[in-house]
């Protein structure tokens, strides 16, 4: 009995010895994304062109290409590893990406989606929409989504760095998309905080992407599991 | 006979001045952005275009599917032009016309079509907006060949001087040049490249550097647009300075006008209106600019832009003598 017990136990530790290890190696990168510069002036969306879209919302609604926290944070970036890693194949999640049109716009209004992965576009403002992803490498489409159609799926098949979704109807609705070969990547809340995990130890190149204003890039280098921070700031345009 | 070549004459001119509502529409279309808001060609969201419920049409839809259905009508009503023309006893040049129109009418549906269907490539898109002044050109042509006026003038010895002629023909030129430039920057979206007025890119003298380039896309940041590029500030720019350059082309044409034909109420008549309407068109330009493209202010512009070409072309039409063979003998005169 006591041999077999503590045999049981040395197993458990052996694995979880194992697991720690496993988990020390891997590694996080994490930052906090800034903006510097004066907001531009926005205007509100003129719903008015779709009474249904103008009756989904009390108050104004603004586009959200700039979208600041406290402090200036930003939010809406894309951050993702741009090279450096050394495997190629990731199991495709199961799990499907949702795109919501609610309100007669894209939630979210930034995201990664893996290569295969099933994305799922919901309708649920029971109006007409048209969903025009402005792809170049992977099959452009426009698809009908009448009212009556309240979920669509699509899938990418290759890796495609951000192309535009559009709705033809409403001209202020547009979302962005990265189709991506690998899970390492990240989109920053409000707050401009972003985290990715389980990076294998290794030099990377990360890149933070904005639909305005642009890309920055660090490099940044892995060991023994560690974390690794990198903040990025990015500048209004200036005329200059 | 008479009375069919009336209405055939009444017919012919409203066919041009649904033409003009139809170049408005398409423009409203493009200043509304809406030019994929109906996913398919030639349904409409799976229904035959007629058929589709006029309630279900929101946000862009309405502008794209109107554009749709008066396009299909005055495609129909060209048809009907064409047999019509084809089986009366005009000359044989208006019977050409009729079919020409009826070929550009096919031809101008199908690269909407297919505009459509090929999410709007800019090539394509800038064509179907140039065909659209061609087929209107085409249609002047045989109204102002059916009418009174025409027939009036055929026994009449009234043309003017060729080199009055050769001016107003590259007068029509230019402005046919000018409508291909808007269409360019319209569709390659450079409306707002140079974004301020007189001023161009904060300074009077476009620099064309990178420091004009940096100061735009500042201002354009500031307003939510996306920046644009130096080739798309310079197809701006041309569209600019042919403005300037056809003002004044028109003020040589006024005053050699002034110095001759005052004598020629038809001549000094048309250009009056040509007059008023490059003033008219200049003004809307400049508000196209100065209001961020606002939807009407743009939409009038492009269509004020083809009334400007229509009314060139009937004062060059209004020159002329009145068969092709005296056209090319006047041009030739001294
Ligand atoms: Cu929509």
């Amino acid at each position: 009995m006591v041999v077999r017990h503590s045999f049981v136990f040395f197993f458990i530790s052996l694995m979880s010895l194992a697991l720690t290890g496993y988990a020390l190696a891997s590694g996080t990168v994490s930052g906090t994304i800034k903006f510097d510069g004066k907001a531009p002036h926005f205007r509100a969306i003129p719903m008015d062109a779709d009474p249904i879209c103008l009756s989904l919302h009390k108050e104004i609604v603004l586009p959200q290409t700039i979208v600041l926290g406290n402090g200036n944070t930003l939010g809406n970036v894309f951050v993702y590893v741009k090279s450096g890693l050394t495997q190629t194949d990731f199991p495709i999640p199961s799990e499907p990406i949702v795109i919501d049109q609610k309100g007669c716009n894209y939630f979210p209004h930034v995201l990664g989606i893996r290569v295969n992965q099933k994305v799922r576009i919901l309708n649920p403002d029971g109006t007409l929409h048209n969903v025009h992803a402005m792809t170049k490498v992977n099959e452009e489409f426009n698809m009908a989504m009448p009212q009556f159609r309240k979920e669509a799926e699509k899938i990418f098949n290759k890796p495609e760095f951000m192309f535009a979704l559009k709705c033809d109807v409403h001209p202020w609705m547009g979302a962005w998309i990265a189709v991506m070969s690998h899970p390492y990547f990240t989109v920053t809340q409000t707050d401009g905080k972003f985290e990715i995990k389980g990076l294998p130890n290794g030099t990377y190149e990360i890149e933070a992407w904005h639909e305005k204003l642009g890309t920055k890039t660090a490099t940044i280098t892995i060991t023994d599991g560690a974390t690794q921070t990198s903040d990025f700031t990015f500048a209004a345009p200036s005329q200059s | 006979m008479e009375t069919k070549l009336v209405s055939l004459r009444r017919f012919s001119k409203f066919m041009c001045l649904l033409t003009f509502s139809l170049i408005f529409l398409g423009a409203l279309v493009k200043s509304t952005e809406s030019g994929l808001s109906v996913p398919d060609w030639p349904t409409t969201y799976g229904k035959f275009m007629f058929a589709f419920p006029l309630d279900q049409m929101a946000g862009g839809i309405k502008y794209e599917h109107t554009h749709r259905m008066l396009a299909s009508i005055v495609g129909l009503l060209t048809l009907g032009l064409c047999i019509w023309l084809l089986r009366s006893s005009v000359g044989t040049w208006i019977k050409r016309l009729g079919i020409a129109a009826f070929v550009a009418v096919v031809a101008q549906g199908v690269l909407g079509g297919l505009a459509v269907r090929y999410f709007l490539p800019v090539w394509l898109s800038t064509f179907h907006g140039v065909l659209a002044h061609l087929f209107l050109i085409i249609l002047i042509m045989i109204a102002y060949g059916l009418s009174m006026e025409h027939n009036h003038r055929r026994h009449l010895e009234d043309a003017a001087e060729g080199q009055w002629i050769k001016m107003v023909l590259i007068f029509t030129g230019m402005v046919f040049i000018q409508l291909i430039l808007g269409n360019i920057m319209r569709h390659t979206q450079s409306g707002l490249a140079i974004p301020d007025f007189p001023t161009m890119g904060g300074s009077l003298w476009p620099t064309m550097d990178q420091a004009m380039l940096n100061h735009i896309n500042a201002w354009r940041f500031e307003n939510n647009m996306d920046p644009v590029t130096k080739v798309q500030v310079h197809i701006h720019l041309w569209h600019r300075i042919w403005a300037l350059l056809i003002l004044l082309k028109l003020g040589y044409i006024n005053y050699l006008a002034y110095k001759k034909y005052l004598n020629k109420p038809l001549i000094i008549k048309t250009l009056f209106l040509l007059n008023i309407a490059v003033a008219l068109q200049i003004m809307l330009g400049i508000s196209t600019v100065l209001f961020m493209k606002e939807v009407v202010v743009t939409t009038c512009h492009v269509t004020i832009g083809a009334f400007v070409l229509g009314l060139s072309f009937l004062l060059l039409l209004r020159s002329s003598p009145c068969t092709w063979d005296s056209f090319k003998k006047q041009l030739k005169r001294k």
